[in-house]
């Protein structure tokens, strides 16, 4: 029987799953959770504390990163080279800019704060920083800010995962939809996955069969706030430095790794409908759903195989 | 011989005036030729405009893509029961 635990971190709603011997995976579960918050604290932007801000506040000089946060900014280094630069972590200040400069909790409790200065944030390179592997060693060039929320949840959620995988061969981690699953529900060949309707949280347009992996989704709906009379959203556009306007309203990608799967839905919920074939067909074995503003559902290559 | 002129200068001018009209009227009903070379040179469906989603599946070959996607909503009526794992975005 699958046991399941829910908690709040990262601003956002996390569900653990894992089957087995309930004492070994209460454990299991406490540790998780555990490690998650740990995570968060490390690599959220929200705290003067965290590694992230420690990094942002050494721009223009080397920084000694963890082992986690180097592997993070390399696999960012990766995305952003197979995005096109869809994907840029290097697009905090116009995200702060857009009134995202305080956690979305805090964004829906207080609202959001207007910014003095008018205009968009000079487009920094993401491909310009600089890495030493013998030291863990990260440069940021003068005046870059990171943000790693574009990832950073995927890659919690999948080293969560891993840790749980410790009581439970059977587990999964789901990170505000963006999880990992390993293993396979006794008597079953897929996990069910519901995929929700950004326009509407209470309704499913499908549910997917997927093997162990991951799933992310990324969507213009869900992190939205009013600035100076404006709706803005969280999912910045690198090419304009401000609130993407997109075609679909979310997209879900299926993965081998929850990193990628969480940078390339949202690198095709901006790239849209002319040009996420194209971008897809970067990566390998990625299957991705798209809805579009009525509701409707699109598909890659093959994902009509996975909709139950 | 002023007769004969005459007669030949009417002559000329009857036979230009009615060559003139004949060929106007023949050239007035044979086919046109913009019609027969048009035909199979321009195609027509390239100039029009094309649904928005319709370049994809030529960008890769992948003709599966979205359009067989959409049928899938009517068609297959969803699951009774409800996933606890859900995907939205957050």
């Amino acid at each position: 029987m699958m046991l399941y635990h829910e908690f709040r971190a990262m601003n956002t709603d996390i569900l653990l799953a894992a089957e087995g011997d309930p004492q070994q995976i209460e454990a299991g579960f406490q540790e998780t959770q555990a490690l998650i918050d740990e995570l968060e604290a490390r690599f959220t932007r929200f705290s003067p504390e965290s590694e992230l801000s420690q990094l942002n506040r050494a721009t223009g000089s080397w920084f000694e990163a963890s082992e986690d946060l180097y592997d993070l900014m390399q696999q960012a280094n990766t995305y952003f080279i197979q995005s096109g630069g869809l994907f840029d972590p290097s697009i905090l200040p116009a995200l702060q800019m857009a009134g995202y400069d305080k956690s979305m909790d805090e964004i829906r409790a207080h609202g959001a704060t207007p910014h003095r200065c008018d205009e968009i944030p000079e487009k920094m390179d993401f491909g310009a920083v600089r890495y030493d592997p013998a030291s863990g060693g990260i440069f940021l060039p003068p005046g870059m800010q990171i943000d790693l929320g574009g990832i950073a949840k995927g890659w919690i959620a999948e080293t969560a995962a891993l840790r749980l995988a410790c009581y439970a061969k059977v587990c999964a981690v789901n990170a505000g939809g963006d999880m990992f699953l390993i293993g396979l529900p006794e008597g079953e060949k897929a996990w069910q996955v519901a995929l929700e309707d950004p326009r509407d949280p209470d309704n499913t347009l499908a549910v997917l069969s997927v093997g162990p992996g991951a799933v992310a989704t990324s969507s213009v709906t869900k992190r939205r706030w009013q600035l100076d009379g404006q709706e803005k959203h969280h999912l910045i556009d690198p090419r304009s430095g401000e609130p993407a306007e997109t075609e679909w309203l979310s997209v879900t990608v299926v993965a081998p790794r929850a990193t990628g799967a969480e940078v390339f839905a949202k690198a095709l919920l901006l790239a849209g409908p002319q040009d996420a074939m194209a971008l897809a067909s970067n990566s390998k074995n990625m299957i991705f759903f798209a809805v579009d503003s009525e509701g409707k559902l699109w598909g890659s290559e093959n994902s009509q195989e996975l909709i139950t | 011989m002023i007769k004969l002129k005459n007669g030949i200068r009417i002559w000329l001018a009857t036979t230009s005036v009615t060559s003139f009209m004949g060929g106007w009227v023949l050239l007035a009903h044979s086919p046109k030729p913009a019609s027969t070379i048009n035909q199979p040179t321009i195609s027509v469906p390239s100039q029009a405009p094309l649904p928005t989603l319709a370049p994809l599946p030529a960008v890769n070959n992948q003709s599966i893509s979205v359009q067989q996607l959409q049928p899938l909503q009517p068609a297959q009526p969803l699951p009774i029961f409800h996933p606890r794992m859900r995907t939205s975005g957050s």
